[in-house]
């Protein structure tokens, strides 16, 4: 793949000006985002190429999302390229083009039958991403052995039950009953592939949720500037300034968070601590700065007109799925108590960035901005003027 | 599109593991041949200068500074990895930390070379303890309305005025005494200077302020005609105020601000077992995750100051995000466990718990109180 910041003005560049309101305007915008994300190989990178993929790195699909989520495009490019691509390559089948999606439970709702030379496919599962545009939809499903599978079925073939998640975005109820199965779209796969399938789309959902909560920052420092009130922009008054810092910090843990993730998934060392840190953090970050930007706009940003919104129904939908903040939490406060009062400390050091094992991916002289927003401009710090402001 | 927050990639080798590992090792062995307790906020309350000295021994203190004025030539990554260790192992450091954190570097930055011969070394090896003379009875946050000053007495200053909260002076050798040199004008930042005074100079005097724990750390200082030679004025007269502001990456952004309290959090983990409910587990969860991201932030900082820039927005929001985190910990304690905090309590965490609440409400003043910290942080967003 490309540097860091060819890819992101790639990506921006494809994603910019997104119309709002008209609703056959914005879906035919996302079917061209959708097409362009296709033709440029954009969907399937991190998904090895000997497999049918682009190449490339979660770190680098992971920065597609994340801008995905800042310009509020509704695609599937982390069910396809994070986790059905991924999957598909992990279990050696076939990568079929268009949108793809996944239902991967860990312990699966559905279950593979052998019939005769045969083997037919029964289940369900609620609120799968992008059934109703995916061409392909990857389950997991268990045997009559108790083996664990991954099976490709195609979306025609299944029942569909349209619904969606408070941004919009398709959620599907999917079921299928006897529904014969090919065997090159079959493998059988080790739990910890499903396993790991969780932690990329809680990584997935983290990575775009900072992208939106870059975009509510921005949209919150740009209203604080311009909106008038009592004779002064809101950004003069100093409520208003200590809820935007607050706002600010939280972005900044959240995107600082999210790098840790994506280094361990790189290096594949301390993943499964440092995506429940992810996504507890970024979870609760999205949670306060969704209030925070929310309060800042007033009532203007509560209508269909303007876009704060398609920020804050994408966090508040995100936060919620592969794992709630509470939920990573939970698991990442375990191993603190396992780990012990001697140990706690040695496991918050153990990340980020492994000493031994280098980060090829990212590549030298790549100066991406943890914190940031990658392509805005250069590191330069801002000039401030120094009043009032020093104590010891 | 949203400012471009310089918050670098922390880039960690082998080099820094073994340094982590060195700082450890050392730890342990000091810990068990009982030099010292682990405390809560160590960084203030931990006064002791053998201690100081061992860790001016190894190296330790002015580690980023050339060798040749006693320093190791290290990185602010090695520094990182250096002080969190000391912090989340509550050891006793308050005697050199703020010699070590931003006197020296001062010094370094505007200093003579004379100062530099003088000074550096001496504090380096864990010898020579400087306090910081800023906060006045009437100017806190507002620093610049500062009333002490200097004024020409011989081939030198006479300097009278009053300090306060000045911790350890009655422990230092040193004051850096940030004073008027010439009078308010125009710019209210013009005529400030830092000028050195040993503590014990003629017409200084040292009375102790007892804190609401009844600990004694920090100190009014008032100087009546306090005489300083010309050479222990720091850098130009009258450019004191861009000396101090200009250290703020380093004194904001560091760990301190938010492993003060983490004694208490290794002794709750410790208390609360292996095995915990999803209430508790949730709890430490959050905490955890809170300290991870702080961690990279702080060590993103210290990247950047590596690479020359003195990100100042950044670094006032990884004291606002951490000084808040921090002053949570005593609070989360009290949701896990039953509390009966005694300072001085043979009760490990009965101890900890009452260190790490009384001195959690200056976590949050201290090095720029949180309102003003976000004023900053709101004007490098472009708030104006
Ligand atoms: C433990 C400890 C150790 C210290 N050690 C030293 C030391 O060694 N040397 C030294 O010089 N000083 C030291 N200080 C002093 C410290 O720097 C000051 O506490 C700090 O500068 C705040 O000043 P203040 O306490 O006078 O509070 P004030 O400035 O009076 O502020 C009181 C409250 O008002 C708020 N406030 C003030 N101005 C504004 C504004 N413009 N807008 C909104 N809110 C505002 C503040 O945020 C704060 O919440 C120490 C303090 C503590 C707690």
């Amino acid at each position: 793949m490309t540097d860091e910041s060819s890819l992101i003005s790639l990506v921006t560049a494809l994603l910019a000006s997104r119309p709002l309101g008209n609703e056959l305007e914005v879906s035919e915008w996302h079917a061209n985002v959708w097409r362009q994300l296709e033709d440029t190989g954009l969907s399937l990178v991190g998904v090895p190429e000997e497999a049918g993929g682009q190449g490339g790195s979660i770190a680098e699909i992971t920065t597609v999302v994340r801008l995905t989520g800042r310009h509020f495009a509704r695609v599937p490019v982390a069910e396809t390229a994070i986790l059905a691509g991924w999957v598909l390559a992990e279990a050696g089948l076939s990568i079929p083009s268009g949108q793809l999606t996944v239902s991967l439970a860990g312990d699966p709702t559905f279950s593979l039958i052998g019939l005769g030379a045969e083997r037919v496919i029964s289940g369900s599962a609620s609120r799968v991403p992008y059934a109703t545009t995916a061409a392909r939809v990857v389950v997991s499903a268990r045997d009559e052995f108790g083996d664990l599978w991954v099976a490709s079925l195609p979306a025609a073939d299944l029942e569909l039950t349209p619904g969606q998640n408070l941004a919009g975005e398709p959620r599907d109820g999917v079921s299928c009953v006897y529904l014969p199965v090919q065997h090159q779209d079959l493998a059988r796969v080790p739990s910890h592939v499903l396993e790991t399938a969780h932690l990329r789309g809680a990584l997935a959902r983290g990575a775009a949720m900072v992208g939106a909560a870059e975009r509510a920052l921005d949209l919150t420092l740009r209203y604080a500037r311009e909106r008038v009130q009592f004779g002064r922009p809101l950004g003069k008054f100093q409520a208003i300034q200590g809820l935007v810092a607050e706002q600010s910090g939280e972005v900044a843990a959240a995107a600082a968070a999210l790098d840790t993730a994506v280094e361990a998934m790189l290096t594949g060392r301390d993943v499964e601590i440092s995506v429940a840190a992810a996504k507890t953090r970024i979870g609760s970050a999205a949670s306060r700065a969704s209030a925070i930007a929310h309060q800042v706009h007033g009532a203007l940003g509560m209508t269909d007109e303007h876009p704060l919104h398609l920020a804050t129904l994408s966090m508040w939908s995100w936060r919620d799925e592969y794992g709630r903040d509470s939920e990573w939490a939970i698991t990442l406060g375990r191993s603190v108590a396992e780990a012990g009062g001697a140990g706690v400390w040695p496991l918050l050091t153990s990340v980020p960035a492994p000493p031994d094992t280098p980060i090829e991916e990212i590549g030298e002289g790549d100066d991406k901005q943890p914190g940031g927003s990658p392509g805005s401009g250069s590191a330069t710090p801002t000039q401030l003027s120094q009043e009032d402001e020093y104590q010891p | 599109m949203v400012r471009l927050l310089n918050f670098p990639r922390p880039e960690l080798d082998e080099r820094h593991l073994q340094l982590r590992t060195a700082v450890r090792e050392f730890l342990d062995s000091e810990l068990s041949a009982g030099t010292f307790q682990p405390t809560c906020d160590s960084w203030l309350s931990g006064h002791d200068p053998v201690f100081s000295k061992k860790l001016g021994q190894q190296g330790w203190i002015g580690m980023t500074w050339p060798r040749e004025y006693g320093g190791q030539g290290a990185s602010q990554v090695d520094r990182y990895i250096l002080t969190e260790e000391l912090l989340a192992a509550g050891a006793p450091v308050a005697a050199h930390w703020v010699s070590d954190r931003q006197i020296g570097p001062g010094l370094l930055r505007h200093g003579s070379e004379a100062i530099k011969r003088r000074f550096l070394p001496a504090i380096a090896s864990g010898e020579c303890y400087f306090s910081a003379g800023m906060s006045e009875p009437d100017s806190g946050s507002d620093l610049a309305s500062i009333r002490t000053k200097a004024v020409p007495s011989g081939d030198g200053w006479a300097i009278t005025g009053q300090k306060v909260w000045t911790s350890h002076a009655h422990h230092n050798h040193y004051i850096i005494i940030l004073c008027r040199t010439s009078p308010r004008g125009e710019d209210l930042h013009e005529g400030i200077s830092q000028i050195i005074v040993p503590l014990d100079a003629p017409g200084l005097t040292v009375r102790p302020i007892r804190m609401l724990s009844g600990e004694h750390h920090f100190n009014e200082v008032i100087l009546d005609e306090v005489y300083a030679p010309a050479e222990m004025i720091l850098g130009a007269p009258g450019s004191g105020w861009s000396q101090v502001t200009g250290e703020l990456a380093f004194e904001r952004s560091g760990p301190e601000r938010f492993l003060a309290a983490f004694p208490l959090v290794a002794e709750v983990v410790r208390r609360v077992g292996p095995d915990v409910d999803d209430r508790t587990a949730e709890i430490l969860g959050r905490l955890a995750s809170d300290l991870m991201a702080l961690r990279r932030l702080s060590m993103a900082v210290a990247t950047a100051l590596d690479a020359g820039t003195a990100p100042p927005v950044e670094a006032a929001m990884v004291k606002d995000i951490g000084s808040r985190v921090d002053q949570q910990i005593p609070e989360l304690a009290r949701r896990l466990l039953p509390t009966a905090g005694e300072l001085g309590s043979d009760d490990t965490y009965a101890r900890l718990y009452a260190e790490a609440l009384t001195a959690s409400p200056g976590f949050t003043l201290r090095g720029g109180a949180v309102e003003i910290l976000r004023g900053i942080v709101a004007r490098g967003m472009g708030m104006r």
